[in-house]
């Protein structure tokens, strides 16, 4: 269903050049591409991020550590999973990583699969992310082929008036809702009523589209 | 006649001359009384009002009178304080030196002498007091006398006690921090290459595993592996010579006197906590070539895990620790420690000698295991001997020359 993805980026954030250079080899001999960075001023500096990608960061560092850095990156809207290495393994550290929203805390030394797999989760969710993104994207799509008309039929059918009501309101003939509504269904690539009405939550949340009983306004 | 007359009216002039000198001198007398009697009240207000104990002694030592100040401090009233002996009144070891500086000064072997001791009160309370005594010569007939005046210290004793006692505290606190500093450092310091060889170990393996197996990448992740076990070691090593600082030092080592001096040392402390300890001390000791400092590290060590296991389990009077010395069959000298306290559970006891393994809540877990160390380094053997419900009893032999 998904495109072939690219190898995934793996960035690694610590100051020590032998963990660095160890995990360097490791994740590229699963394939992956790894840039390093020796403090997280260095990665800050780093060229755009790219989409397909985790963090890997020490949690002590010299100056800033990695706790500040991970708020630092959700300021900055940085939405990449994170991953904690940490050598001391401090229990308010990893409270606190986990409640930002970090994927794993890893006390060092790690074996090596428990760190894959927390890579492979963090990806997952990149992938999954990625995956919802384009999907509403789709619907947005769809959503602006609709005729004004087709807006309006739209909103009252998820609200569950029946064809004659709607025609009634209208002031439209029913086998005319009838064909509005069949055009609907097959523009927004949609087979249900409770289908359509998913679509409409979503591109609602989304904020594309209007809210229903305000008149069926087509977006701008 | 005219003669006569004349002496007579020189005589009138002689008693009336004199008489003016008998008025003159009786009340020169008499102003001399009042201001006498105005500096005996002073001195009688003084004596009575003033905060410092004053006492005088008779020859024997006798409170003939005490100030109310005295009274106080020592707990007696008026009439029960006057026939005490103010000797008797002093701390029980310090007695016998009190009756000879009393004495020294009835010889005229000196005039006066200051000192700090302990009186026993009524209640049988300590009071700790600057005491200056002076000896009084002979008036008229009365014989000499001792006069002693008394400055109450406990409050300041006390300040001092604790004083001592927080620096003690903080000593310990300080050492322990420093020590706690010593083990995260050391932890993070190894920590940091034992990560990268076993993340290393696995990439050479994955690198190896891949379909097309990289040789290149495996040596330098091998390579690696190498330099970061070699980093470990090293930082192991240096850490092993600061704990070490120097190696043992050899010197002729007279077993009684250095044991003497350990319990001076820990005088303070034993009395503190109101445990004894019972030395038996064999005759025929070899003197030992060794290192005293260290072995009195050693004993210091196993006496305080005494004191610390009948801390509290055991009322007063039964805190009884044995420090037995003996010749060793084998050459030497075995040293034995014994407490009364509930024993080492046996689960624990097979631990108690590694690193960082402590029974105390507030312990580091260094102190046997740094001690088994230096009873090796000498040649001997340390070793926990019993331990059961009647208490515990480590050994430990040192030869008579270290190798």
């Amino acid at each position: 269903m998904s495109p072939p993805l690219p190898a995934p980026t793996i960035y690694v954030v610590d100051d020590d050049d032998a963990v660095r250079e160890s995990l360097s080899s490791l994740l590229r001999a699963e394939g992956m591409t790894v840039r390093d960075y020796a403090s997280p001023q260095s990665f800050l500096q780093a060229p755009a991020l790219d989409a397909f990608a985790c963090i890997l960061l020490d949690v002590r560092m010299p100056g800033t550590d990695g706790l500040a850095l991970q708020e630092q990156l959700t300021r900055q809207g940085v939405t990449l999973p994170i991953i904690f290495l940490s050598g001391h393994g401090d229990v308010p550290d990893a409270v606190r990583a986990m409640k930002a929203g970090a994927i794993d805390f890893l006390k060092k030394p790690f074996e090596d699969y428990h760190l894959l797999g927390a890579i492979a989760q963090a990806l997952a969710r990149v992938r999954r992310h990625a995956q919802e993104k384009q999907e509403l994207a789709d619907l947005q799509r769809r959503y602006a082929q609709l005729t004004p008309r087709e807006c309006e039929i739209l909103t009252l059918v998820t609200q569950g008036k029946a064809n004659k009501v709607i025609a009634l309101e209208l002031g439209v003939a029913e086998s005319t809702v009838k064909v509005h509504r069949h055009n609907v269904m097959a523009k927004m690539q949609l087979r249900s009523l409770p289908g359509l009405t998913l679509a409409l939550q979503r591109l609602q949340g989304a904020g594309s589209a209007a809210k229903p009983g305000d008149g069926g306004q087509h977006p701008a | 006649m005219e003669i006569l007359q004349r002496e007579l009216n020189s005589q009138a002039s002689d008693i009336s001359e004199l008489t003016e000198g008998l008025i003159a001198s009786r009340k020169s007398l008499l102003d001399g009384m009042r201001a006498l009697q105005i500096s005996e009240r002073r001195w009688q207000g003084f004596y009575e009002n003033t905060a410092v104990g004053i006492a005088l002694l008779d020859t024997g030592g006798k409170i003939m009178k005490a100030n109310p100040a005295l009274q106080r401090m020592l707990g007696y009233g008026p009439a029960e304080i006057t026939g005490l002996s103010l000797i008797d009144l002093t701390e029980e070891s310090e007695r016998a030196m009190t009756r000879s500086n009393v004495h020294s000064l009835l010889q005229g072997e000196r005039e006066n002498y200051q000192l700090q001791k302990r009186y026993e009160r009524k209640d049988g309370r300590y009071l700790w007091a600057n005491v200056c005594a002076s000896v009084i010569p002979v008036v008229d007939r009365e014989g000499p006398r001792v006069a002693v005046i008394v400055e109450d210290v406990s409050a300041q004793k006390q300040a001092e006690d604790a004083l001592a006692q927080t620096q003690a505290n903080l000593a310990r606190v300080s050492r322990l921090t420093t020590m706690g500093e010593l083990v995260a450092t050391i932890a993070h310091e190894v920590n940091q290459p034992l990560a990268a060889i076993v993340t290393n170990g696995r990439a050479a393996l994955r690198w190896l595993e891949r379909e097309e197996p990289d040789h290149a990448e495996v040596a330098a992740a091998l390579h690696r592996v190498y330099r970061d076990a070699t980093h470990a070691g090293q930082v192991i090593a240096r850490i092993r010579g600061f704990l070490k600082k120097e190696g043992l030092k050899r010197e002729p080592v007279v077993v009684p006197t250095m044991v003497a001096a350990l319990l001076q040392m820990l005088q303070r402390t034993l009395s503190n906590s109101l445990t004894t300890v019972e030395v038996q001390l064999a005759d025929d000791l070899p003197v030992l070539t060794a290192d005293p400092v260290q072995l009195q590290q050693v004993l210091l060590n196993l006496l305080v895990n005494a004191l610390d296991a009948m801390k509290g389990l055991l009322p007063q009077g039964k805190r009884a620790i044995t420090l037995a010395v003996n010749r060793d069959p084998a050459g030497g000298v075995r040293f034995s420690v014994r407490d009364a306290g509930p024993g080492i559970p046996a689960d624990r006891a097979a631990h108690i000698f590694e690193p960082f393994y402590s029974t105390k809540p507030e312990g580091l877990g260094m102190g046997l295991a740094i001690s088994k160390s230096i009873v090796e380094q000498h040649g001997g053997e340390l070793k926990l001997a019993a331990t059961g419900v009647g208490g515990t009893c480590f050994t430990f032999t040192i030869p008579e020359e270290t190798p």
